[in-house]
Order: structure tokens, then C-alpha cells, then sequence
């Protein structure tokens, strides 16, 4: 059995992560990470809420330092999963909420799988250009993003 | 004519604008999902989420949405064909990757000026549409193994 944290953001990001977890036919333990007000895929006891990263609502005057206080609380929270809860795995399928845990990942060597967006055919995500130095694995949906990720790996739609 | 409109969990202020004033030009009926609080209009039934929204898909004569990717591939892998409203009203360019992909595989019709929402009602039916297809998503033993 193996302990897997999933991270995603609200939208297509949580259906992507649905899609993959409705065909989790293995005894794997499911730990969430999403944001604040969007209903975890599994359960909610094994489910850890961030508040929005780059939320419009506080203007750009605000977004950067509330994006940068965001990260630090996701990093505390990050950690204190890894030490509860130990993953093997960190997935992500996006947005910015991703970033983070991956990159906490990789620094303490754990599996990181980015999975870039099912709705990007030309140019890659913000996310998926900073993730695709540091991840062990970016696996992308449309064939057209070969350029963007020539590691990455063609994995198919969700 | 029965006419399901859905905007997601963001807020798409011109096509509900343009909605309302359907709603008021035609026989319509119309039922709205959008994350708005209140759509005071007595001839569109609103709502800001359902966890059964296939339903309404199934119900309808005509689907409009937005050019969201997890709505527009469920709708297509059900077989339905939406009329597809990038919301260009995003930062972000993620609709109009989709809503390109769409109109250029044929799977569906695109309404690019919403203004001209309703030539697409009118025209929709008799549109033909090529059938969605994907490679289905292969790297699940990878993931959970």
C-alpha cells in the first residue's frame, strides 16, 4: 500500500484528479490537498484546505504578498502532511496550488507527478513551466504539447 | 424550445447579460447555472450549483456553456453538442485553447461574439457535428502503483 498526497485546485483541476482517482483500484492510502470551499474527491477527514493563491478579489496591490503568505502557510502544511502522514507520491493536476507540494517533494525525494492541464494545447501552464525543472514526471494530455515538455511524458485524456 | 445555460464556478457577466435579454426576445425557457447569488428575472430559473447537473444536460434541447474543459468533455463524451461561449472575460487563455480545439475538430459549434448567441440556437440542429474522440488516459498503474 502505498500512502499518495493528490493536490488540485478548484474546476477542471478537481475533475481531472477525480477522473484519476475514480480508477484507483489499488489499496492506496489518499491524502487531499485543495482549496478552501471546494469539496474534497474521497473524504474529508483525510483532506487539507489553502485559501485561494492568487485570488482577483484583493486586487494586484495585494496578490503578491497574499500569493507569497499563502505559499509559506501551504509549505508549513505540506510538511506537517509529509511528517503525519509520510506520501510516497505527490500528483498534482494544477493550478498554482501545485507548485508547492511538488517542490517540497522533490526536496525531501518523493515522487512528484505534475499533470499538465487537459485544456492546454499551445503553450504550457505558469505551473507546469516552473514544476517541469524540479518533477520527477510531467505527464501531458494533448500530443500538440510535446514541444513544451520534450522530457515529459504523452499520457492521454482524462 | 428548452435552452440549459452554464458558466461554472466563474462568473461570465456578459453571456448571462445576453441570456436575460434572450429570455425577454423569445419563447425560451431557459434555465441558468452561474455562480451569481441572485438572477431576479421572471422567465429564467437559476440556480448556482447542483451536484446533478447531468440532468439538466439530458433535459435540454440546446446546452450553452462555457468553454471550461471539464464541462465542454463531459458534455461531448455524453454525446451532447454544446454551443460553446469561450468567456474571453479570463486572465487566462484556457478557453480560447479549447474552444479553438472544438470548432477546429468539428466536434461542436463555437459562438466567438455573444452577441450572435441566438443565429446559433437557430442554426444548431440542423449543424453536423464530427463525434469526440480521445485517447483514453493510459498511466493509471503508473500513478498508483
Amino acid at each position: 500500500m502505498k500512502t499518495i498526497l493528490f493536490v488540485y485546485g478548484s474546476g477542471g483541476h478537481r475533475e481531472q484528479s477525480k477522473r484519476l482517482l475514480k480508477n484507483n483500484n489499488r489499496p492506496n492510502q489518499i491524502i487531499e490537498m485543495t482549496e478552501t470551499g471546494v469539496t474534497p474527491i474521497l473524504s474529508t477527514e483525510k483532506a487539507y484546505f489553502i485559501p485561494e493563491m492568487n485570488s482577483k478579489y484583493y486586487g494586484p496591490l495585494l496578490s503578491f504578498p497574499r500569493t507569497f503568505f499563502v505559499s509559506f502557510y501551504q509549505g508549513l502544511i505540506t510538511l506537517i502532511i509529509l511528517i503525519r502522514h509520510k506520501p510516497n507520491k505527490i500528483v498534482s493536476t494544477g493550478p498554482l496550488i501545485g507548485a508547492v507540494p511538488l517542490l517540497i517533494g522533490r526536496i525531501f525525494k518523493k515522487d512528484t507527478i505534475f499533470i499538465e492541464s487537459w485544456s492546454r494545447f499551445s503553450d504550457s501552464s505558469k505551473t507546469g513551466k516552473f514544476a517541469k525543472r524540479f518533477v520527477r514526471t510531467v505527464l501531458y494530455q494533448n500530443k500538440e504539447m510535446a514541444s513544451k515538455y520534450p522530457n515529459g511524458k504523452y499520457s492521454g485524456r482524462l | 424550445m428548452k435552452i440549459f445555460v452554464t458558466t461554472g464556478t466563474t462568473k461570465f457577466n456578459s453571456l448571462v447579460k445576453e441570456v436575460i435579454s434572450l429570455s425577454e426576445n423569445t419563447l425560451m425557457k431557459i434555465i441558468l447555472q452561474c455562480p451569481s447569488k441572485t438572477i431576479n428575472h421572471p422567465r429564467i430559473t437559476h440556480f448556482q450549483f447542483t451536484e446533478n447537473i447531468d440532468k439538466y444536460y439530458k433535459s435540454a434541447d440546446i446546452v450553452i456553456t462555457h468553454a471550461g474543459a471539464g464541462t465542454c468533455y463531459r458534455l461531448l463524451e455524453s454525446g451532447i453538442k454544446p454551443i460553446v461561449v469561450p468567456n474571453l472575460e479570463r486572465s487566462d487563455s484556457h478557453q480560447r485553447e479549447i474552444a479553438l480545439y472544438i470548432e477546429n475538430n468539428k466536434y461542436s459549434s463555437v459562438c466567438w461574439e455573444i452577441e450572435k448567441i441566438e443565429e446559433h440556437i437557430n442554426k444548431h440542429a440542423d449543424s453536423n457535428f464530427i463525434e469526440y474522440q480521445k485517447d483514453d488516459f493510459f498511466y493509471y498503474d503508473f500513478i498508483f502503483s
